[in-house]
């Protein structure tokens, strides 16, 4: 994250083509603006709006999700990939960007999915919910309850209802 | 790493998110998750639906009809057939959100224009964006037909039809004002058709042709269209770009062998790809290069075209397609000749 060039904000002047964000637990982050405006929808609005020097707010953002959403626009940016990931421009090098990106745990994993859907970063939305996608394949009902905690709120009537409708899905 | 507070995590993100995640899932998986909750039932019968026909049918019958071209459907086939028949109009009907994608490999339509028809209001209704339509080829008779209603589903972007016959159809009913992107291959297209086609989907940026049988004749008279490639259509006689101000892109493979190339008005084509020099008639701009028994004749005056990237089949053993060639380099001094591929054939 050495390159995120955190700061201490109150004191840093403010640099040409640069913006300053501000993470949900209060970390400053300064940043190139045009990767970030590229690949952030909220961010290229928080800029039009005219944030001029004060750091943009970013309350539902951790630090951390915050950190790598930075790196994400700015590998994209400069590899020119906002084109979406089926553009010629969509080289292998990105590829496996992405790839190792999608490998962190799976707490960094819903931070990332809540940021990049608070930054409005399609791309990095995306790619983290087809994360979570492969996480739940071919894994059976009772397997997905136990992985995510999900609790079965059906009475018996309802999952028989339920089982019909979807009974070409069950083997 | 799985405590039961990053496990649970997921029951936090709103709906729109957790469609997201299973838009990703095969279509069978997909509908499982519905089997977890109220909330997850919700989820899947009103998150934009993406349907696969291959997650409808095991695995194993999916391999047996893709190496079991050219036997007859069996009984086992035919009762799977229909189970998978009646699962897409129930799925169909039970959805209630709107259809991203349209996917089938492994279901024939012969026998079921009804039903099919209903298929594709439900999917005209749905705003349905993306569809393909991958016929088997172990059914006795090639070639199914495609309902005419296919082209009244005005939000499709993406339509690629392989096997079939495309609907001979006429400019009223064709209702494809969205369409981006059209493939075709190993399929019937007819001359009216494809006219239709080209004068009404107003959107079209990309047309790719491989494998079409019937289509003697294309002039592309399109505004919107960026690429087009023409494959193995051995039928085809003529090819006229008679006017496309954004066309950039023709590919071909046997493009051109004993046909007429015209390009009138292209003023943005920058690639030509894949022409051979076994051509008829080809018609760059104003310079004209005629193939006559024995005689090549190159009249030409200076090329209209933006030219930047021309490949061209070459048998140097053949005096006629060396002149083509040469008369193509005239024409385009500007051109990198590293682009050139040249190809020697037996003789």
């Amino acid at each position: 994250m050495a390159t995120t060039g955190a700061s201490d904000g109150a004191s840093a002047a403010k640099k040409e083509g640069l913006v300053t964000l501000m993470s949900g637990d209060g970390e400053i982050f300064e940043v190139e603006a045009a990767a970030v405006a590229a690949l952030s929808v909220t961010i290229r609005h928080a800029i039009e709006e005219g944030f001029g020097d004060r750091p943009i707010p970013l309350p539902i953002v951790g630090a951390r999700a915050l950190a790598l959403a930075v790196e994400y626009c700015r590998k994209h940016h400069s590899l020119g990939g906002g084109a979406g990931e089926d553009s010629a421009a969509y080289d292998d090098e990105l590829r496996a960007f992405d790839h190792n990106l999608a490998k962190v745990d799976r707490d960094t994993l819903f931070d990332l999915i809540e940021a990049a859907n608070y930054l409005e970063i399609e791309g990095l939305l995306n790619l983290m919910c087809r994360t979570v996608a492969e996480m739940m394949k071919g894994k059976s009902v009772e397997e997905l309850r136990r992985t995510f905690d999900v609790s079965n709120d059906y009475t018996p009537e309802e999952e028989e209802e339920v089982r019909r409708e979807v009974s070409w899905a069950l083997d | 790493m799985e405590s039961s507070d990053d496990a649970n995590r997921i029951n936090e993100l709103p709906d729109c998110l957790l469609s997201i995640i299973i838009s990703y899932l095969p279509t069978g998986e997909a509908a499982r998750t519905s089997l977890l909750s109220s909330r997850w039932r919700h989820i899947w019968s009103t998150s934009p639906l993406h349907l696969d026909d291959s997650s409808i049918c095991s695995a194993n019958t999916s391999q047996r009809r893709r190496f079991g071209r050219g036997t007859g459907p069996s009984s086992s086939t035919c009762d799977e057939d229909r189970r998978r028949v009646q699962t897409i109009s129930r799925i169909l009907a039970s959805h209630r959100g709107c259809i991203d994608t349209f996917r089938l490999a492994h279901t024939c339509f012969r026998g079921r224009k009804s039903r099919v028809d209903g298929w594709f209001r439900i999917l005209a209704e749905k705003n349905i964006q993306e569809l393909m339509l991958h016929f088997p080829y172990v059914y006795p008779v090639k070639e199914p037909d495609i309902p005419a209603s296919l082209l009244a589903c005005e939000s499709l972007r993406t339509m690629e039809l392989v096997n079939c016959r495309f609907p001979c159809t006429t400019e009223a009913c064709l209702n494809l004002i969205n369409l981006h992107k059209l493939i075709l291959d190993t399929a019937e297209v007819t001359d009216g058709a494809l006219r239709s086609v080209l004068s009404c989907c107003t959107a079209l940026q990309s047309l790719s042709l491989s494998h079409v049988t019937r289509l003697r004749r294309i002039h592309v008279r399109s505004q919107s269209l960026q690429t087009l490639e023409v494959r193995y259509c051995e039928d085809l006689k003529e090819l006229f770009i008679e006017d496309a101000p954004n066309l950039e892109r023709l590919f071909g493979r046997r493009l051109a062998l004993r046909q007429w190339l015209k390009v009138i008005s292209a003023p943005k084509l920058e690639i030509l790809h894949y022409l051979t020099a076994q051509i008829e008639k080809l018609e760059l701009g104003n310079t004209v290069f005629e193939m006559l028994p024995h005689i090549t004749q190159v009249s030409w005056s200076t090329p209209v075209l933006s030219l930047k990237n021309l490949t061209i089949e070459v048998n140097f053993s053949v005096h006629e397609q060396v002149k083509v060639l040469a008369g193509l380099l005239r024409c385009f001094p500007c051109l990198p000749y590293s682009v050139l591929s040249h190809e020697f054939s037996k003789l």
